[in-house]
């Protein structure tokens, strides 16, 4: 009888303790639905997503040009951040050589790390930037035919 | 209701065959620190009863290829041989998270930076951990148990009668437990349900994914394969902390084995304890390790395995239930259940009919022999030979590394093949075709990643590149397809119009998807030949 007590003891605090657990799994999934497939949501593109090399030029000219009259435009900012760190990709989705891939990327980087850190100001690392713009025109081209990514 | 039972049934037997290569191990490692290693061998390799045992612990559990349901007969061992506490629990958490094949993949998912701190984070939550659960048990060094002197071939078949008697008996009921926590997910989260519940900037992330993980059992290799998904897609860093940490390393069994070995009370404040440290040191890093130029797709497909695999208005029958068993369990896994099933009936043969042979071996005394050693036939030490079974184990780890991830170059004749099913499934609108190969073909991609930086000790950014872009654009492809899928059904339909317009749209984009993964194979290979 004592034994039995004991391990009735032993196991009513457990089913509480899963019942909390049960419960708080259940209670955080409350408001999840069902989908209709597993891929019904789609990958949206950003709308300054570039569309090729000679646009991502032209795009951070845009942004450049913004900034220089509204130096505080935080969008355009991040926009001309955003440019920077996607044209590795899109340049990878062109015939364009590794080798000079690699020099469009090394910038990219250098750039992207001193926007996102902050640590030195627009207006220092503009001729980078422009220099960047440069080697992406003259990247775009050399290609062979017009490359595109989605 | 018969939707929700079968998916749960569904992933209940699909983690059973994941787990089954990593439980056979488990076994095998209990078996070797028993009959071999013995109590004093194997508390040396636990770093003994010092401060060194947490540390110590948590780098034997990297080493070894054991999951969270593969780690519980070890874990039996060391309690029976009264190993320390904190360094068990350090083991059970450490052991499943990270092997040598999983790490290896880890690192090509994102920078590597970010899994080598996982890594070490694990190693902080262990030792904190550890010492809290020390005292929580308070814990005192005890009597070691008397090992077994069985020698020669008899210690051998021991060896493996009691891998099978373990797995019918209390490793069984465990798995099953563990098993449960899949049953429960499948049966109470709706077809692709968790798929936008761990955004990047979402502050419940973290949170979230570490409630769900509780109930979760992921192998190691799994786990990774989701983490990658889950920086692919931008998802919260935080969130994959936590599902590495309460996904992979802790499961049902692990807390009831836990909770019925040290009483309730203190497992409960040390999973607090712990539930707190993880969710702590998941926001601590969730903005920092946020992977610079992704962005994030506003879903993940990471967790598509955890939520039912059937619609709720799709017809339930046994043919379909197993149909799609037999689609999502692999060759491997496959030979792994059939073990386990042998196993499991050997282990019940056991129980009925060897127990007491097994236990008149355990206990019997061996009289010296008076054999003359020369040559190669020397007595050898259990220790040496427990211990050149382990360090044989991690070595066929490091071999298996290389055999699972082969040459570049076998890998791309692979991909050739597999792309060539997928470009020919999208152009012949054999689209089951085209979805069966998708996956097999981003695997391979990883591969190619690991193999290349396995053989070269480098992996060019270029080269990641451009397999990051085949991933994209597969995945893109994946969604093409079901949108054109959906189109198509609907086009047969009221709205017909419209819906033809959305299918002409949806075919000019896979085959625009079509032709870039075509050129991106010719990258491809020149990038890593």
């Amino acid at each position: 009888m004592n034994q039995s007590q004991t391990f009735l003891r032993k196991v009513f605090p457990i089913r509480r303790w899963w019942s909390f657990i049960l419960l708080l799994t259940a209670s955080s999934l409350g408001c999840v639905a069902e989908k209709e497939s597993l891929h019904e949501m789609d990958h949206e593109l950003p709308p300054h997503w570039p569309q090729s090399m000679e646009d991502a030029a032209q795009k951070i000219e845009q942004r450049l040009g913004l900034l220089e009259t509204k130096e505080s435009l935080e969008t355009t900012r991040e926009e001309l951040s955003d440019l920077i760190t996607w044209v590795p990709e899109v340049a990878a989705d062109t015939d364009l050589p590794e080798l000079e891939w690699v020099s469009i990327y090394e910038l990219s980087e250098t750039l992207r790390h001193h926007l996102s850190a902050k640590d030195i100001s627009l207006s220092d690392c503009r001729e980078d930037i422009e220099r960047f713009v440069i080697l992406l025109r003259e990247s775009h081209a050399k290609l062979p035919a017009t490359n595109t990514i989605n | 209701m018969d939707v929700m039972l079968a998916g749960g049934f569904m992933r209940f037997v699909q983690g059973l065959a994941s787990a089954a290569p990593t439980m056979i191990v488990g076994l095998f490692i209990a078996g070797l620190l028993r009959y071999y290693l013995g109590t004093a061998g194997t508390l040396r390799l636990f770093g003994g009863n010092g401060w060194r045992s947490l540390p110590q612990s948590w780098l034997i559990g990297m080493l070894l290829p054991v999951c969270s349901i593969g780690v519980i007969p070890i874990l039996r061992e060391m309690k029976r041989m009264g190993i320390r506490p904190g360094a068990i629990t350090a083991f059970a958490l450490s052991a499943p998270l990270f092997n040598p094949l999983s790490l290896l993949y880890g690192l090509t998912l994102t920078r590597p930076y970010v899994i080598i701190g996982f890594a070490l984070a694990s190693l902080a939550v262990v030792t904190a951990l550890g010492m809290v659960w020390d005292r929580l048990t308070s814990w005192k060094p005890m009597e070691p148990p008397k090992d077994p002197e069985v020698i020669g071939l008899r210690r051998v078949a021991l060896t493996f009668f009691y891998m099978a008697r373990e797995l019918c008996g209390p490793t069984g009921g465990l798995t099953i437990v563990a098993l449960l926590g899949l049953f429960l997910l499948g049966f109470l989260l709706p077809h692709g349900a968790l798929q936008s519940s761990v955004e990047q900037l979402d502050p419940l992330a973290p949170l979230k994914m570490a409630v769900v993980a509780i109930p979760i059992y992921a192998p190691p290799m799994l786990t990774m394969s989701q983490l990658g998904m889950m920086f692919a897609h931008g998802n919260s860093p935080g969130a994959a902390f936590c599902l590495l940490l309460l996904g992979t390393g802790v499961n049902f069994a692990t807390l009831w084995w836990i909770a019925s070995n040290y009483g309730i009370k203190p497992t409960l404040t040390w999973f607090t304890v712990l539930f707190l440290v993880i969710v702590g040191f998941a926001y601590a890093v969730d903005r920092p390790l946020i992977p610079p130029g992704v962005e994030p797709a506003g879903h993940t497909h990471a967790f598509d395995v955890y939520t039912n695999p059937l619609h709720s208005s799709q017809g339930i029958t046994a043919d379909v239930v197993f149909s799609k068993l037999a689609e999502s369990i692999g060759v491997v896994d496959r030979i792994g259940v059939g073990v386990l099933l042998v196993m499991a009936i050997f282990g019940w043969v056991v129980r009925l009919r060897l127990q007491g042979w097994m236990k008149r071996q355990e206990t019997e005394k061996i009289e010296a022999t008076s054999t003359k050693q020369s040559g190669w036939n020397r007595a050898v030490s259990p220790r040496a030979v427990g211990i050149t079974c382990l360090a044989g184990l991690v070595a066929f780890s490091v071999v298996a590394c290389y055999a699972y991830y082969p040459s570049p170059r076998e890998v791309l004749e692979e991909m050739r093949l597999a792309r060539t099913e997928v470009l020919s499934g999208a152009t012949s609108r054999d689209y089951k075709r085209a979805l069966l190969w998708i996956p097999i073909l981003e695997e391979w991609s990883r591969k190619l990643e690991v193999g290349y930086a396995l053989r070269s000790f480098d992996l060019r950014p270029y080269q990641q590149m451009q397999a990051h872009l085949l991933r994209k654009k597969l995945e893109l492809l994946e969604h093409a397809i079901e949108h054109a899928s959906l189109a198509s059904e609907q086009a047969k339909g009221i709205a017909a119009s419209k819906s033809e317009i959305d299918l002409d749209q949806e075919l000019r984009e896979i085959d625009q998807l079509r032709s870039d993964i075509s050129s991106n194979g010719q990258r491809l290979s020149r990038a890593f030949r």
